[in-house]
């Protein structure tokens, strides 16, 4: 509830996000509210995290030859 | 051979022989250079030993070191030395004794033109050491969830194949930047070294944390000659300076290259490699069920935390409810009302036992029951009782009372007690 960013779009940012929840969850008191939302954002995110390791596709996303860079010709 | 320096007296250095030679010896191995050497030369006036070491002289124009292999050396020697190659020679310069002559006790021949080539490397070698370029504490650690990994290597073959399997199988959630290079033969080195350069110029175009994360050098094993690109001062210079931690892994178990040297992490293989940057997804599924088991316990003592505090907070309530006081006087009213009904029941009780009391009392002293003892009262026409004979006289009617009932009587005689008034008489019936 405290994160209105966007939804995580990779399995670090998630994974990163949903540790953080716990450990706030872990760390002491909140306010009830705060924790039980914390605790449904974990759920969310334990789920995507699990989604996204299922579902990802290796992917090559960039082929940078010679040609197309910078790099010095021969 | 301190003996030699505590004796002043002579004025001089006095040595027997075998002590002279014993310190010239000792002098020699104190030296560190001497201790480790390679010299280029023509071998030549080889000898066996019986032994099975192998005596020789290693010259240079005019000039001549004489030199030994001992048989524990020539086992490990590849190239079988003979007279007249140009070789590269390593090893230490000491005394031998016996004959008082220096020479070099060789545990290295290499052939010339590879041994140059050696030499030249070896000096590369330590001048990148002593830059720093190889030091432990510029290694760079690798993120434990990298997401982009760009990869140096060659396009065709096995190895980026090899690289793509591993990681489909442990963590597929990666972006991978390919910066195709060869990793062989002449263009090797340049090429490797423009492909660190296309990632690095890649990475400093990515937003600030959406860049490369770790970067592969990789190439399957082959012969020194194949690997000798990984071996250029220019592609270390290139590893050193990428802002991006990079691993080497060339596929080769036994043998450094100065590639492998200077990159922040040496695998012995690219699928080693490929292993050694990413986590296993396997493990990753069970640290997020792990995170969450713990996030459950944690908001269950936060929850048990909370119904504590709630619990304390009603008793607490209860204790000054409103209805908790109407209760507590009501239970007082009807404590006072009980104790007044037990206390008219008891006053009420103890009347009655008294009237019960009073009543047989009233009973022994009523008429009626001298009645029921067979007596009888007589009245007088009027009503009033008759105590007189002489009130009544003959021929008047008199009632009597019985226990049971009444009747009339009518006076026939009477008798009047002599004491009595005669004139008075009474009708009295028996």
């Amino acid at each position: 509830m405290s994160n209105d960013e966007a939804l995580p779009t990779t399995f670090e940012d998630a994974y990163d996000r949903l540790r953080k929840s716990i450990e706030e969850l872990e760390a002491g008191p909140l306010p009830l509210e705060v924790a039980i939302a914390r605790y449904e954002e974990g759920m969310k995110l334990a789920q995507m995290c699990n989604e996204m390791l299922d579902q990802a596709e290796l992917r090559i996303k960039h082929v940078l030859r010679e040609s197309d860079g910078e790099a010095g010709a021969s | 051979m301190r003996q030699a320096y505590d004796q002043p007296a002579l004025g001089a250095h006095f040595f027997r022989v075998p002590d002279l030679v014993g310190y010239i010896r000792a002098v020699f191995a104190a030296d560190p250079t001497l201790a480790d050497v390679w010299v280029w030369g023509e071998l030549a006036e080889l000898t066996q030993s019986a032994a099975g070491h192998t005596y020789f002289t290693i010259r240079d124009g005019p000039a001549k070191l004489p030199a030994v292999m001992f048989r524990s050396a020539l086992r490990r020697q590849t190239l079988p030395l003979a007279a007249g190659y140009s070789a590269l020679v390593h090893g230490s310069v000491g005394i031998y004794e016996q004959r008082s002559i220096f020479q070099l006790v060789a545990d290295i021949v290499l052939p010339g033109d590879a041994g140059a080539l050696r030499a030249h490397f070896e000096a590369m070698r330590m001048r990148l050491e002593q830059e720093g370029l190889f030091a432990q504490e510029r290694k760079r650690p690798l993120p434990r969830l990298p997401r982009r990994v760009g990869i140096v290597t060659s396009e065709a073959g096995a190895v980026i194949h090899d690289m793509l399997n591993v990681w489909s199988r442990r963590y597929p959630a990666l972006e991978l930047v390919l910066a195709p290079s060869a990793v062989q033969g002449e263009e090797a080195a340049r090429q490797i070294v423009s492909a660190l350069a296309r990632l690095t110029s890649f990475h400093a175009s990515q937003p600030e944390g959406e860049g490369l994360d770790v970067i592969i050098l990789a190439r399957g094993g082959g012969s020194a000659e194949e690997l000798a690109p990984f071996n250029e001062e220019r592609v270390a210079r290139a590893i050193f300076s990428s802002p991006v931690p990079v691993v080497c892994a060339v596929g080769h178990e036994t043998d450094y290259t100065i590639a492998d040297l200077v990159a922040d992490l040496r695998a012995p293989t690219p699928s080693a490699a490929a292993e050694l940057v990413v986590p296993d997804r396997a493990d990753l599924h069970r640290d997020v069920s792990r995170l969450l088991e713990r996030g459950k316990a944690g908001l269950t003592r936060q929850l048990t935390t909370v119904r504590t505090a709630l619990e304390r907070a009603r008793q607490q309530l209860e204790r000054r409810a409103p209805a908790r006081l109407v209760d507590e006087q009501r239970r007082r009213v009807d404590d006072l009302s009980a104790r007044g009904s037990r206390a008219i029941s008891s006053t009420v009780a103890l009347a009655q036992t008294r009237v019960h009391a009073r009543e047989s009392q009233l009973a022994a002293l009523s008429p009626l029951t001298v009645l029921n003892r067979g007596y009888a009262i007589c009245t007088a026409a009027g009503g009033a009782v008759l105590m007189d004979a002489v009130l009544a006289s003959p021929g008047e009617r008199v009632g009597v009372r019985l226990a049971r009932g009444r009747i009339v009587s009518e006076v026939v005689e009477r008798e009047l007690p002599a004491e009595a008034n005669p004139r008075e008489e009474a009708h009295v019936e028996r």
